[in-house]
């Protein structure tokens, strides 16, 4: 089944965990954007009413049960009785999923089972037809057998509580019930957050260049910074890789794609969106001094689903469906490369393998709680064979495992809690092997206290136990081997995290959040303390117009410059990385399915960790402390990509610096212009094209110090190293162009095949890089695709 | 619960317990080959009781080295059919004057390979040989000297080796202090073996391979004519004398040689086209440096990152 849900992601989709069975889409509902509403019925809406129940949400309105088929008593049973399902209304007006939260057998499996059948005029947002949830409540009454009766005049039946179910045994026709009127509309989910942009799955499939990968689409989100062309590694703001979070469920993960340019590391199927953190983040995210890119699953779906694609170099697949009469659902997804075998046929020796895996299983224990298991790794490996003798030259895996229960509160509200288990290796030149084993609790609650403010507070735990394999063959004088034994110590951290935020209405259209985190670290002999605050604000001047601010400080361990799974800087005596964030932005829906989001920002960095912009012989490059900033202009105009014509315009003007030993110089990727053009046609038959175009300017030449004066009849002392200046010469500008073109061929009423064309770099372009030439880095891609 | 919501809990609990999936170091044990460096044997034998290294040249002088360092490392493989387990690509700073031979790095390999290294300006983590002290390797690390470019000649911060010492014929006598910049790499070594060239290393696993690179200072003071016919002796010359009348004769005759004076004389048009000063950096300064003695090398070439890392 294709997800065609809104795109629009919220903040925080926490939430929607917490009634993950009910709520399909507590997603669907955070995808509604709005404010936190709730609507309670006493005395009947009419149908006109019942469109505005949510008047402060944003042009929000609820669907309209239209057509109703009968409920039958169950047979068997005794008694009146009260089912209260939950309802997720497809765009169509069908019904996705149903499920009970109050009621017992048989009354709450007839309900459901009913209820399935009904259709609705779907919710719309600003007149565009939306998914939505919603709770209703369906009585049954038992059946009474009365003798006939003149037929009473039709009267107004108190629609909170309809009489659905009741039978006469009078030979005339049984009124017909009147529409179902939900008890209570929720549209939850709240504010997005400030400075978070989120692309679906949805989207980013027809983004031409990220291959239907939702991770490799933040590449295209502004105040993203690249490296080099196509690798997955980037700054955000000026916060070096190594400063960025990854996580998936609120679970950190060390990276997020395969080898090189391969894929990501979790099947695109399981991803619902990717949100892009800049900035002044919640407080729920911490220990990153950089961004955060948190990926939200789909929600649980009880409804078999599932999508495959076949690629020249990998396949992966993902299934679901639910069980146990939709109490229970499970998931299965992975992807294996057959690269390794492609490989072979091109380059003798060479292996190049990855795959990963990923699985699901949640189960309603009762109507209020939910226990979840879920499961993911991913597997990379390169390695070179001659004389019969294999040798890796990088490989590196991990894997993830997480117990969750869900619980909903009584009166609203919901609390997460989870035990984490992971393991990271990497194996690195020198047949070191790094690995971190590690143990985390978390716990999280999110209560409104009222109509206007909501509470989310949590605490967590998490143990990193760090180790490197010593090498057989070394020499024991190579600096490199101190160096490194001395970076990476085997030791166990610990971490100590509680952190807490109000969600604040002060007064319509105007939000604030304030929030706080308090970190606590343990790390080899050595201790310290964040103390991250955190604000945000969003004001709505009209309903398609707001200004944003988010303000906020974070604190990172000493972290290695890229973030490869097992290795972690052991220097916390040096103390923590931090950073000052500041943003103010607007956005603007200024047409349909069309925004406008723009934001100035500065960072400060102090005691950071970036290796990579280090110049050579500066002491300990990898664990040299400096200080740095980062300020810019961004700017995203976004039409959605499932449009007929879609588009994303990114652009970034930003200037990084770094100031060590009172020299002032830019960061190693410090590129004053990134700008993403990508746009989505549909050719009509069912056939898709897009292009995109990456154009960002160089970066800072990093040319060894050289001197033109006269020789010099003996040597003398010189100078320190002049690498370091403010404006040094620069890279050439690079740009690539990427295509996509796609043909569809429904197979069914939920069902598709697709085959789709995609070239990373169409126009082969070189990039250069400290004046050396790499590449082309050109990745063609050709697959099928199904799903149902 | 049902059997089906045990299955998928297996499921998942199967694909949580899959083992770590990186393959374990499978191959055979390696060969170690050891590599040190140490003065030719017969400048070694008339080293004094000092510690200077004293010989004489053809054109009459008498030469007395009071300082002789180099940073050689960079140690790798090459060859297509060597199996690489580790490489040394690090710097150390070495003092020739002290007893040899002494120790360059350890690397380890298996069936047929070739050795590379190189000498270069050491680097912030260059290792201190005997009697190094961190002030001789800062120096190394920071002084200036002429080195070849892109775009020509031009003063490089970081030297390779230094020379320092004396030079006396009759009444005459002369100091010099030469730096040399340039990063210098050879690779595809090959020992000569009964007198023929080696092709490469045999390497057993769990055998050592000592290897020395041979360091003679008397080079630097010979010019020796490229030659096109490998079975002629190419032409010679002494280069002290030249040396000497570069300060004493067309120079400021203070008694030091300095690379501005040695540029102004040119070399005999038999040996070089070179003024003496390219032709001492160019051509005598690589020829001080012999694999295994008398074994070969290619030349990496120039610009060329060659081996390791650090250096320029």
């Amino acid at each position: 089944m294709n997800d065609t849900s809104s795109a629009v992601s919220s903040y925080p989709c926490r939430m929607r965990y917490m009634h993950r069975h009910r709520a399909l889409a507590l997603a669907l509902t955070c995808a509604l954007g709005a404010s936190s509403a709730r609507a309670e019925q006493g005395a009947p809406p009419s149908a006109a009413a019942q469109r505005n129940l949510a008047p402060a949400h944003e042009g929000v309105v609820a669907p309209l049960l239209l057509e109703q088929t009968p409920v039958p008593y169950p047979k068997g049973a005794e008694g009146d009785a009260i089912v209260i399902v939950t309802v997720t209304v497809n765009t169509d007006g069908t019904v996705r999923t149903v499920s009970a939260q109050h009621g017992e057998a048989p009354f709450s499996d007839v309900a459901v089972e009913s209820v399935k059948q009904w259709r609705f005029e779907p919710a719309t947002r600003n007149g565009v037809a939306i998914a939505a949830t919603i709770r209703m409540e369906v009585a049954f009454h038992a059946p009474v057998f009365r003798e006939a009766e003149p037929e009473p005049p039709p009267e107004i039946v108190p629609t909170t509580t309809p009489a659905l179910g009741s039978q006469t045994t009078a030979n005339k026709p049984a009124r017909r019930p009147k529409p179902q009127q939900p008890i209570e509309v929720r549209v939850l989910g709240e504010k997005r957050a400030p400075m978070v942009v989120s692309l679906s799955r949805t989207e980013v499939r027809q983004i031409p260049g990220t291959f239907g990968d939702p991770f490799r689409a933040l590449e295209i989100l502004p105040g993203v910074t690249p490296i080099i062309s196509g690798l997955p590694y980037f700054y955000v703001r000026g916060a070096p890789p190594g400063n960025v979070g990854y996580y998936l469920d609120g679970i950190r993960v060390p990276y997020l794609y395969h080898v090189a340019i391969g894929p990501s590391v979790v099947n695109p199927g399981m991803v619902d969106r990717v949100d892009l953190y800049r900035g002044g983040y919640p407080a729920r995210f911490g220990r990153y001094a950089g961004g955060i890119a948190a990926a939200e699953t789909t929600a649980p779906n009880v409804t078999p689903r599932g999508e495959a694609n076949v690629r020249v170099y990998d396949a992966g697949a993902m299934v679901e469906s639910g069980f146990a009469g939709g109490r229970g659902t499970v998931l299965l997804g992975g992807r294996y490369s057959y690269t390794a075998a492609i490989l072979s046929l091109a380059v003798k020796g060479i292996t190049l393998d990855y795959r990963d895996y990923q699985a699901r299983v949640t189960y309603d224990v009762t109507p209020r709680d939910q226990v979840g298991l879920i499961a993911f790794g991913a597997y990379d490996l390169l390695a070179q064979t001659q004389n019969n003798i294999t040798t890796i030259g990088f490989g590196t895996e991990f894997y993830r495992g997480e117990l969750r229960w869900d619980h909903q509160l009584e009166h609203d509200g919901t609390v997460r809690t989870a035990i984490t288990l992971g393991y990271d290796q990497t194996a690195i030149g020198g047949q070191r092997n790094a690995q971190d084993r590690m143990f985390g609790v978390r716990s999280e609650v999110t209560k409104p206290l009222s109509r206007d403010v909501t509470f989310r507070a949590g605490v967590d735990s998490m143990l990193d136990g760090y180790r490197v394999t010593t090498p057989l063959y070394d020499d024991p004088d190579n600096p490199s081997s101190k160096l490194f034994n001395s970076l990476f110590p085997a030791r166990k951290d610990v971490v100590l995290g509680t952190h807490a935020e109000l969600g604040i209405e002060v007064q319509k259209g105007f939000f604030v959040t304030p929030g706080l985190r308090l970190d606590y670290y343990i790390s080899g002999g050595a201790t310290a303390v964040g103390v991250d605050p955190r604000l945000s604000a969003r004001l709505k001047l009209s309903d398609s117009f707001s200004i944003v601010h988010a303000y906020g400080i974070a604190h990172q361990p000493p972290s290695f410059v890229l973030p490869i799974p097992g290795l972690a800087l052991g220097s916390l005596a040096n103390g923590l990385q931090t950073s000052y964030q500041a943003s103010a932005g607007i956005d603007w829906n200024f047409a349909k399915e069309t925004s406008l989001n723009a934001n100035l920002f500065y960072n400060l960095f102090t005691n950071l960790t970036d290796a990579l912009s280090i110049p050579e012989g500066r002491g300990q490059s990898i664990n040299q402390r400096t200080k740095g900033n980062a300020y810019g202009l961004e700017v995203f105009l976004h039409r959605k990509m499932t449009q007929n014509l879609g588009g994303v315009f990114s652009y970034t003007l930003s200037r990084s610096m770094r100031y060590l030993d009172g020299a002032e110089f830019p960061s190693a990727f410090d590129r004053r212009h990134v700008a993403n053009v990508a746009l989505a046609y549909n050719l009509g038959r069912r056939w898709r094209a897009g292009t995109r175009l990456v154009l960002y300017t160089g970066a800072p030449k990093r040319t060894p110090t050289t001197s033109t004066s006269t020789s010099t009849e003996t040597p003398t002392s010189g100078a320190a190293s002049t690498a370091m200046v403010a404006d040094p010469p620069r890279d050439p500008a690079f740009y690539r162009i990427d295509l996509r073109l796609e043909k569809l061929w429904p197979m069914g009423k939920t069902s598709h095949i697709s085959f789709v064309a995609e070239v990373l770099n169409a126009t082969m372009h070189k990039e250069t890089y400290n004046g050396a030439t790499i590449g082309p880095i050109f990745v063609p891609s050709l697959g099928v695709e199904g799903g149902f | 619960m049902t059997r089906q919501s045990y299955l998928a809990i297996l499921l998942v609990l199967g694909a949580l317990g899959t083992p770590g999936c990186l393959p374990a170091d499978l191959r055979p044990e390696p060969a170690r080959i050891y590599v040190t460096t140490d003065l030719q044997a017969d400048v070694r034998a008339k080293q004094t009781n000092t510690g200077q290294l004293v010989f004489s040249t053809d054109d009459g002088w008498t030469i007395t080295l009071t300082r002789l360092f180099v940073s050689m490392g960079g140690l790798g493989f090459s060859g297509d059919s060597c199996n690489e387990y580790s490489e040394a690509r690090y710097w150390r700073v070495l003092d020739l004057q002290q007893a040899g031979p002494q120790k360059v790095a350890q690397i380890w390999g298996l069936n047929s390979c070739q050795i590379s290294y190189g000498v270069s300006r050491p680097n912030s983590t260059a290792v201190l040989g005997t009697a190094i002290t961190q002030s001789d390797h800062d120096f190394m690390q920071n002084a200036w000297a002429p080195a070849s470019s892109a775009t020509g000649i031009t003063t490089k911060q970081g030297i390779a080796m230094q020379v320092v010492g004396t030079a006396a014929k009759a009444t005459t006598a002369v100091s010099f202090d030469l730096g040399f910049a340039d990063k210098l790499g050879w690779e595809n070594c090959q020992r000569r073996i009964s007198g023929e060239l080696e092709p490469s290393l045999p390497l057993v696993g769990g055998e050592t391979v000592d290897v020395n690179i041979e360091v003679d200072p008397r080079a630097l003071f010979v010019g020796v004519a490229d030659t096109t016919d490998p079975t002629l002796a190419p032409a010679t010359t002494p280069l002290m004398q030249l040396i000497a009348d570069a300060d004493q004769l067309t120079g400021n005759a203070n008694g030091r040689i300095g690379v501005d004076e040695l540029i102004t004389v040119a070399m005999p048009s038999a040996i070089s086209d070179l003024n003496l000063a390219e032709y001492l950096r160019q051509k005598a300064y690589p020829a001080m440096f012999r694999y295994a003695g008398d074994g070969q090398c290619t030349k990496q070439e120039a610009g060329r990152r060659g081996p390791g890392g650090g250096g320029n």
